[in-house]
């Protein structure tokens, strides 16, 4: 894919030195420790800051350089914040129309622009109301209807979720992937959910400099940095969606519970490290996905022990206590039986495709038993609660 | 549970004492059956038209001029700002006979500015535009202080917003920063209004008293003390009024600011 958006800058009073490029279409999380430089990302493509040197270019068009600075208002960019900042003396209808509106439409057609976004946000019952009369997730709803309304050229979008009750952001997060398929869009953010659930690809950025960027399966699988190590904290396995309550992980097949997944579409599940418990037998009556595993290598961290451990030609990290291990006599390259779900495990699907895209829901659900040695016609029993079933993003070329 | 000491009672009573008895005092020698026929006397009404038309005026100055002002030192950083945000705030406590000789010595007709305009036939000393210069020169820094805390409030997020979505640097301004800021724009304006109406003692070193020309209705009060203490009054009851009606807009104003 080639590069749309393409920045190559540097700012020197906040040593920022990058050089990123964004295909259209992609949506690139963008992560990273606090002051590491992220947001200043994004105010280079808003136009809200120069750069010192280099260029910013979208199309083949010079947006920021040594020979000029396209200010914001002549860009087509919109800029999603943590806070809505939703203009308080207008009401939600004017809020989304006042770009439309600033770009040139007659105030009629900028309405009726901002009434067909209200609609697809499920907001047009709300708009007569004031700001101050939303909540927080109607308002940042109403945020992200009034950036859309541009039609932007690339979404900006800094940490979009974060003040958000935590009951809010799932159906928020369904609403925007939605909102992003086929659009080109920045994202910073803090909540690895956020990049699970919306990103194409992953760049991490530290102390200014990009530090790592590719496929959010690749980095996920072996993060580069420590500080994407403990971003990413859960595994992640991708497969392809089996029925509408498993993903397929080569042969194995990983189970939660979905209304709306579609069999044969790429699919993501995440499980957390602390949630896998490593046997040497199959372990009998115990309410589990159990997965044949190869164990890769084992550290020590303390008061835990990670084991590294290969399913499918994926790696999965687990996290045991250091008696556990020793009980266990693990060595790497010994196949043992992986039990997954003991507390929560995520499945993902993604639904980009064909016929368009489609959202599982989250849901608390009952995991089941798989016996890792008979999966064709596994005996299938409902037996743990609190696995959850969230939605995914694309793959890269998925 | 009281948050304060209980002593705190005496002097707040003494304090409002301080400022409500002397109004209630000239309140009772106000003389009510006359008033009336007070208030329409020629002398009476040249006194008012000219405060009002002298007020409209510099207040519409006060607005052309200083809502920029607070919006430049709003949104701008550095030492000029601190030099320039001190010089807009020194008239409010300059003493205003001051203010006056300080625009008699610039515009008179031997000043600084004054001098060259004689020369070309526009004299300002002492004609009703030294009345308006007067009132502005004091009034200006009421509305630039209350409208830039406004502004600095807001913290011009709004703004980069707007900008981000397509609106033009005076698009902006029109329809996200003055509506934003409407009420402590409206309470602004009220303030200086109110300023430019008590005005006294820049007007009269600079502008004189000259009936129908320079004589405001401040001027007129401290002429007629003696000489016609009731007409005084009466006017003196006038500008109280007005002040009443202003603090209440201006309170009215900053509650419903906060409230949107």
């Amino acid at each position: 894919m080639s590069d749309w958006l393409r920045l190559d800058v540097t700012v020197r009073d906040r040593d920022l030195v990058l050089g990123l490029g964004v295909a259209q279409g992609e949506t690139v999380a963008i992560v990273g420790p606090n002051g590491a430089g992220k947001s200043t990302v994004l105010q280079l493509v808003a136009g809200s800051l120069r750069p010192d040197s280099g260029e910013i270019r979208l199309g083949g068009e010079i947006l920021s350089g040594p020979d000029g600075h396209l200010p914001p208002h002549r860009r087509r960019f919109s800029y999603v914040e943590q806070r809505s900042l939703l203009f308080p003396h207008l009401n939600v209808l004017d809020n989304v129309a006042f770009g439309p509106r600033s770009r040139g439409m007659t105030k009629a057609e900028a309405r009726q622009r901002a009434m067909d976004e209200l609609r697809t946000l499920g907001l047009d019952d709300l708009a007569s109301r004031r700001p101050a009369a939303l909540s927080g997730g109607q308002a940042q709803r109403a945020a992200i209807a009034r950036a859309l309304a541009i039609d932007p050229q690339v979404l900006l979008l800094d940490e979009p979720f974060a003040a958000l009750d935590v009951t809010v952001s799932p159906e928020l997060r369904r609403l925007l992937h939605d909102r992003l398929i086929d659009r080109t869009a920045l994202l910073v953010t803090h909540d690895v959910l956020d990049v699970v659930t919306l990103a194409d690809r992953l760049v991490a950025i530290e102390s200014g400099r990009i530090v790592a960027d590719g496929g959010v399966e690749e980095i996920f699988a072996a993060p580069p940095t420590q500080f994407l190590a403990d971003f990413v904290g859960i595994n992640l396995l991708h497969g392809i969606a089996d029925t509408p309550d498993a993903v397929r992980i080569g042969d194995q097949l990983l189970i939660g519970t979905g209304d709306r997944l579609v069999a044969g579409r790429p699919a993501r599940a995440t499980v957390a490290p602390n949630a896998i418990s490593v046997h040497l037998e199959p372990p009998g009556g115990s309410p589990r996905n159990v997965l044949p595993a190869t164990v890769t290598g084992i550290a020590s961290h303390g008061p835990i022990a990670e084991v590294l451990l290969e399913v499918g030609g994926q790696r999965l990290r687990a996290e045991l206590t250091p008696t556990a291990v020793s009980e266990l006599r693990l060595v790497p390259n010994q196949t043992v039986e992986l039990a997954e779900g003991s507390s929560v495990a995520e499945l993902c699907e993604l639904l980009r495709g064909a016929h368009g895209p489609e959202f599982a829901r989250i849901l608390a659900v009952s995991a089941v038993l798989i016996d890792g040695k008979r999966m064709a016609d596994a005996a299938i029993v409902p037996v743990h609660e609190g696995v959850i079933i969230d939605v995914l993003p694309p793959f890269a070329g998925g | 549970m009281n948050r304060y000491p209980r002593w705190a009672w005496l002097p707040f009573v003494g304090g409002l004492a301080l400022l409500a008895v002397p109004i209630l005092g000239m309140l009772t020698r106000v003389p009510w059956g006359r008033l009336p026929e007070l208030l329409i006397s020629p002398r009476s009404l040249e006194a008012l038209r000219l405060s009002l038309f002298t007020c409209l005026i510099s207040t519409g100055i006060v607005l052309i001029l200083g809502v920029p002002t607070a919006l430049v030192l709003a949104r701008s950083r550095g030492a000029w700002t601190t030099a320039a945000r001190t010089l807009v705030t020194v008239p409010m406590v300059l003493p205003p006979v001051v203010a006056g000789l300080a625009l008699l010595v610039t515009f008179g007709r031997r000043g600084l500015i004054g001098a060259p305009l004689s020369q070309v036939g526009i004299e300002i000393g002492f004609t009703t535009a030294a009345v308006i210069l007067a009132q502005s020169f004091v009034s200006l820094p009421f509305l630039v202080v209350s409208l830039e805390g406004a502004l600095r409030a807001s913290g011009g997020e709004y703004e980069r917003v707007a900008g981000n979505l397509g609106a033009s640097p005076s698009r902006v301004f029109w329809k996200v920063t003055l509506p934003i800021a409407g009420p402590a724009l409206a309470s602004g304006t009220a303030l200086a209004f109110a300023r430019s109406l008590g005005e006294f003692g820049a007007t009269l070193t600079f502008a004189g008293s000259l009936q129908g020309t320079t004589r405001t209705l401040p001027l007129e009060i401290y002429l007629l003390r003696e000489s016609d203490s009731e007409l005084a009054l009466a006017l003196s009851l006038v500008l109280i009024v007005v002040a009443i009606l202003i603090v209440g807009l201006a309170t009215r104003l900053r509650a419903w600011g906060e409230y949107v």
